[in-house]
């Protein structure tokens, strides 16, 4: 179980706990997709590196083509 | 430019005095210390249509961020965004519609993203601008998108994996 804050801005009181149990699933959820999010960017910058090297250019030659 | 008589530079604008059009009001702030989320209730209101929301980000990947109301995170699949983005020299980005969540980083090392949140007490679409620059220089981002559904919001989260993170949130008067 992850930590939790959270501050009420009226009463300035501040809690801090762990989570509960539907908390965490979603938390679990948020990690899943911001992982799969993450890779995804990761498998996209690769797939363009790739067409980069196989036609011999540069990021920087690709931007003057590309207009990107 | 001196502090002012009668000031210290310790102190924070907590209201307007009168004959002041505009200015951005301290709300609230807090801190989470590898932590799952740091959440602020009730920092939202019909005092304020927008928000300037300053992080500092030091531990964690991917954060990102929810609006709340009555205490609860909000969780439906109602937050777009687009964002563009520059990393290790090649242009790119991506747009994230649906989503139950805004994605506002990607990666861990963010120095000092800003947010801006525009209606979201409101019963209305909120808006939101977002901006990173990662403190090693290899990432910046720029994230736009709304909440698309008429919630009105008193709070957010911003939620990770062992995230440190402070918040200060304030609201933007206007004349």
């Amino acid at each position: 179980m992850g930590k939790v804050v959270i501050v009420d801005a009226i009463t300035g009181e501040v809690v801090e706990r762990t989570q509960t149990v539907a908390e965490k699933t979603q938390s679990d959820k948020d990690k899943a997709e911001a992982e799969a999010q993450a890779e995804a960017l990761e498998a996209k910058a690769a797939a363009r590196q790739a067409v980069l090297d196989r036609l011999g250019l540069t990021e920087q030659e690709a931007q003057l083509l590309l207009g990107s | 430019m001196g502090v002012p008589s009668g000031y210290t530079s310790a102190q924070v604008v907590q209201a307007v005095p009168t004959g002041i059009n505009s200015a951005l009001v301290f709300i609230t702030s807090g801190t989470v210390t590898l932590g799952s989320s740091l959440s602020f209730d009730n920092c939202f209101s019909a005092t304020y249509a927008n928000y300037y929301i300053q992080l500092t980000h030091t531990a964690g990947n991917n954060p990102a961020m929810r609006l709340r109301a009555g205490g609860s995170d909000i969780s439906l699949a109602n937050y777009d965004n687009n964002t563009p983005n520059y990393q290790t020299g090649a242009a790119g980005g991506s747009t994230n519609n649906s989503a139950t969540s805004w994605t506002i980083s990607n990666g861990t090392g963010y120095s000092a993203p800003q947010i801006f949140l525009g209606n979201p007490f409101a019963s209305t679409n909120t808006a939101i601008t977002s901006n990173f620059n990662r403190a090693d220089a290899s990432i910046w981002q720029v994230m736009g998108g709304r909440y698309n559904a008429t919630t009105s919001a008193d709070g957010f989260s911003i939620i990770g994996t062992s995230i440190t993170v402070t918040a200060r949130v304030y609201g933007i008067a206007n004349s």
